[in-house]
């Protein structure tokens, strides 16, 4: 038992060692939103207007239209994810239908190559909205964003 | 002849996979060495005699002059996916209109309870900043000698006397 015990104890030392390594993080940190992003790389950024027409801002009065540009990429084989090799793509937002995110062309590097958009019902609760982007790729790679852990720059229904 | 015509169809063939990718010069790249988030908050300490909004820390890309920009970015250098820190990062900044570069910095933000790592530069529009559309780059190095840019899009407006809600599309009309 105790040699199990031991081999068990030295095996995780190991793992932990090459893990240190591979990633290369300085302890005490924690970089957003991991240290490694294993499958796919999505971003999503909340504006008042498609295609470049509006403003860029976290906070919407009910009745507004948040238009969600989205971007994902593949972090291993470094493919821009396009209407071709996407599977689903969408806007997770609680209490709400999934906003499905439509293929658009990107114009610039590491720029918008999905968009959706949400209005705001009157109802909806004010306060911070904790969306998440979601994509799944053909060849079953997963991608998530979830917003940074700043409250105030998060998404929000104010009055 | 038929070796002739085998050069002829090479050319041919060949000709068909350059001429696109010549053509499609000015799109951007299908793949990227080097992935990048990036927004823009206001800051808690604008300039002396600047207006405080009413929440700090809100994203947006409006800004009055003497307001304090914040550049917040994360990413991952594609093909190890290892997120980007100081560990894998020779040099990182941001190229804005009116300033010298700004450095990146890496550090932790958030509450006590949910401190997470990312980067961060910041400045004070200066008194002077033209008015209207403006774009910042950002460029990281990695330690591999790849890059990642990101042109960021913002707007610098004579006055913003609201808090960033639906009214600041307002007040850039009116810019």
């Amino acid at each position: 038992m105790r040699r199990k015990l031991a081999a068990l104890a030295a095996g995780i030392v190991a793992v932990t060692a090459v893990t240190a390594t591979a990633l290369a993080v300085t302890p005490g940190e924690t970089p957003f939103p991991s240290p490694t992003i294993v499958s796919l790389f999505v971003t999503a950024n909340t504006y008042t207007g498609a295609g470049g027409a509006g403003i860029m801002t976290s906070r919407f009065p009910a009745g507004a239209t948040v238009v969600f540009n989205v971007f994902a990429a593949d972090a291993k084989t470094k493919q821009v994810v396009t209407a071709d090799n996407v599977r689903y793509a969408y806007i997770k937002i609680p209490g709400q239908p999934n906003v499905k995110l439509t293929y658009l062309a990107p114009t610039q590097r590491n720029g918008t190559n999905f968009t959706g958009t949400w209005t705001v019902p009157a109802n909806y609760p004010l306060g911070i909205v904790d969306f998440t982007a979601r994509f799944q790729t053909k060849d079953k790679k997963y991608g998530n964003f979830v917003q940074l852990p700043v409250e105030t720059s998060q998404l929000t229904i104010v009055k | 002849m038929k070796r002739l015509l085998l050069v002829i169809g090479l050319a041919v063939a060949a000709s068909a996979i350059l001429i696109p990718s010549f053509a499609q010069a000015a799109d951007p790249p299908k793949k990227l060495d080097v992935m990048l988030y990036v927004d823009t908050v206001n800051g808690s300490r604008p300039a002396t005699g600047t207006p405080r909004r009413k929440v700090s820390c809100t994203q947006t890309n409006v800004f009055i002059r003497g307001e304090q920009q914040v550049f917040r970015v994360w990413g991952t250098v594609a093909g190890s996916g290892d997120v980007l820190t100081t560990e894998n990062i020779k040099y990182a900044y941001v190229s804005v209109v009116g300033s010298p570069n700004l450095k990146m910095s890496w550090g932790s933000h958030g509450a006590a309870t949910n401190k997470v790592w990312f980067w961060t530069a910041a400045w004070n529009l200066p008194a002077d900043a033209p008015l209207g559309e403006a774009t910042a780059k950002i460029v990281f190095k990695t330690e591999d000698d790849t890059f990642g840019t990101y042109e960021y899009k913002y707007t610098v407006v004579p006055q913003l006397n609201v808090t960033a809600t639906k009214k600041v599309a307002t007040v850039k009309a009116r810019s």
